[in-house]
């Protein structure tokens, strides 16, 4: 049972025509992709094709860096019907772009939400600001948290036009770790190319954090965490396909297996983890 | 004249947080003899002839929050250092967010004698450089320990301990201290391992009133986070951060550093001649 746990799979039109423009760049086969983003069912096929048994979909509101409203929510929603066992639904709220944020909270449980995606760089904030005022972020983290639902962050620096990179360090990941114990935390690609060190320490440091090492070539993979081995049954498998530099999910996944890792190691990334934060 | 700038000898029943103290019991073996120290300087100074070592600074810093450790024990650091003051170098506290009166507890300090200031961010929840935003009492404890000649020394890097925040860990912090406080010694402790260690060297470079503590770096790995450390010698001190997590015994660390290489004088100014320049002998 391989899981993906992070593709994006997102309403293509809402898209700014920059940030459009950076997903079609070195990309011969975008129509495909679009095809895909409309029709689950072509999408699943692919899946099959790559060999992924489960995928997470994600999707967060980001209007200023790349167009996302929080209409993506029942996108995905919508989209994940059509085999709920191997498409997990994740959506995300905007602490500047909600009107009702209790309201808009539970409409994401309501919708059977599996993940929270929050993008800093592309959302423009710091994951800790609840300290600073955004009281809004503190309302998602406790429902999250009192829901059971994962909460991803992007960490990292971002190329997309607009996106701003000092809110990519994972640090202040640490402070929603530490006030937030019981929720279970997502570190998307992380911190790569600056954070690594600081992803691993999170990792090892917290209870409730994990890695997730979409984004990063698996051929950089054990050069950006050497100690990978140690921390494999926190560590998930995930592409970030079709984001600029991930041409492709199969290659991605054959890269993958042909780490020098313990069997072990590598089922726990490509499997066990992601089966132990989302049950079949 | 063997220095070891960073041992935690304090009276740890006062660390009234039970899962800090419980870090500490499972992490130190030799937990019950630490406890004996703690109340008996004479003990403690035969085990620093056993471990060979002339010289120690007894760290410690009020965390209330973090690790429980409470303010008000300045009186009580004075009071184990000056069973021995040649050897036993004192080491107090403040915390900006917890005195009533930061006159008098800088007052209280001074008069005390005490040699070392400890400021330890990711336990005590705020920023070295703070000051800037509106936390005076830090400015009036910098500005005191300038004038009186007491250094003071920041934790930089991460921690571990529950309820720690390592945002606060960064010792890019320092440089503000430094340019604003040029007269005031500052050490950094643990050269902000295992995240920071670029930050802490170029700040040792830059400012001549910076200087770096190794304690708690395991010496193998010491010259791969600090690969020119032959070139900061000079500014550099020996210490274990024993009994901390990760750090079984300070005779093994000596040892270590002793069979590293680096050239002899370097690893005289590290494990003597740069404590001396800071705290001469009393």
């Amino acid at each position: 049972m391989i899981t993906d746990c992070h593709i994006h799979i997102q309403p293509i039109e809402m898209f700014k025509p920059e940030a459009l423009a950076a997903m079609k760049k070195k990309r011969e086969n975008f129509a495909q992709i679009e095809e895909f983003c409309r029709s689950p069912k072509a999408f699943l096929r692919h899946l099959d094709a790559s060999g992924i048994d489960r995928a997470v979909l994600i999707n967060y509101v980001a209007p200023e860096v790349i167009g996302f409203t929080s209409g993506v929510n029942q996108f995905v929603a919508d989209y994940v019907k059509e085999d709920p066992k191997r498409l997990l639904p994740c959506g995300s709220l905007h602490p500047r772009h909600s009107r009702n944020i209790m309201a808009d909270v539970e409409q994401l449980v309501k919708l059977g939400i599996r993940m929270i995606k929050i993008h800093p760089p592309h959302q423009l904030l710091f994951p800790n600001a609840y300290l600073t005022g955004t009281k809004e972020l503190e309302i998602i983290y406790r429902a999250a948290e009192a829901n059971g639902i994962p909460v991803m962050f992007h960490t990292g620096t971002s190329i997309f036009p607009g996106a701003r990179n000092k809110f990519g360090d994972p640090i202040y990941v640490d402070d929603v770790a530490v006030d937030f114990p019981k929720l279970k935390i997502l570190l998307a690609h992380g911190g790569r190319p600056l954070w690594m060190d600081t992803a691993f320490f999170l990792v090892r440091r917290h209870p409730n954090v994990y890695l997730d090492i979409s984004g990063i070539p698996p051929k950089t993979l054990l050069k950006y965490f050497p100690r990978l081995e140690e921390i494999a049954s926190k560590t998930l498998f995930g592409t970030d396909w079709p984001g600029p530099g991930v041409p492709d999910i199969k290659r991605n996944l054959d890269d993958f297996r042909a780490l020098p890792l313990s069997a072990g190691a590598q089922q726990r990334i490509l499997e066990k983890t992601a089966l132990s934060i989302w049950p079949e | 004249m063997i220095t070891d700038c960073h041992v935690h000898i304090q009276p740890f029943e006062l660390l009234l947080s039970p899962p800090a103290m419980e870090l500490m019991r499972r992490q130190q073996p030799d937990f019950e003899r630490v406890m004996e120290f703690t109340r008996s300087p004479k003990a403690f100074l035969e085990y620093m002839d056993q471990q060979g070592i002339d010289r120690a600074v007894l760290i410690n810093s009020a965390s209330p929050e973090v690790t429980g450790y409470p303010t008000g024990m300045n009186a009580v650091a004075a009071k184990y250092a000056s069973a021995d003051p040649k050897r036993l170098i004192s080491c107090g506290s403040l915390h900006p967010k917890h005195t009533r009166n930061v006159m008098a507890d800088v007052e209280e300090i001074v008069r005390l004698g005490l040699r070392l200031i400890k400021i330890h961010p990711p336990h005590q929840l705020f920023f070295p450089n703070d000051y800037l935003q509106g936390v005076k009492e830090l400015e009036i404890l910098y500005r005191a320990a300038e004038a009186n000649g007491i250094p003071i020394m920041f934790h930089t890097g991460t921690s571990i301990f529950p309820g720690a925040r390592s945002k606060y860990g960064d010792p890019m912090a320092i440089d503000d201290v430094a340019v604003d406080f040029p007269k005031l010694k500052i050490i950094m402790a643990h050269g902000g391992r295992p995240l920071w260690m670029d930050t802490a060297f170029f700040l040792v470079r830059r400012h001549a009133n910076v200087y770096l503590d190794i304690s708690s770096i395991p010496p193998s790995q010491l010259l791969k986070y600090f690969p020119r450390l032959e070139e900061i010698a000079g500014k550099t001190m020996f210490g274990s951060d024993w009994p901390g997590p990760g750090v079984r015994d300070i005779r093994e660390n000596l040892q270590a550093i002793r069979a590293m290489p680096l050239s002899d004088a370097a690893k005289q100014q590290i494990l003597g001649v740069t404590a001396l320049k800071i705290w001469p002998q009393a």
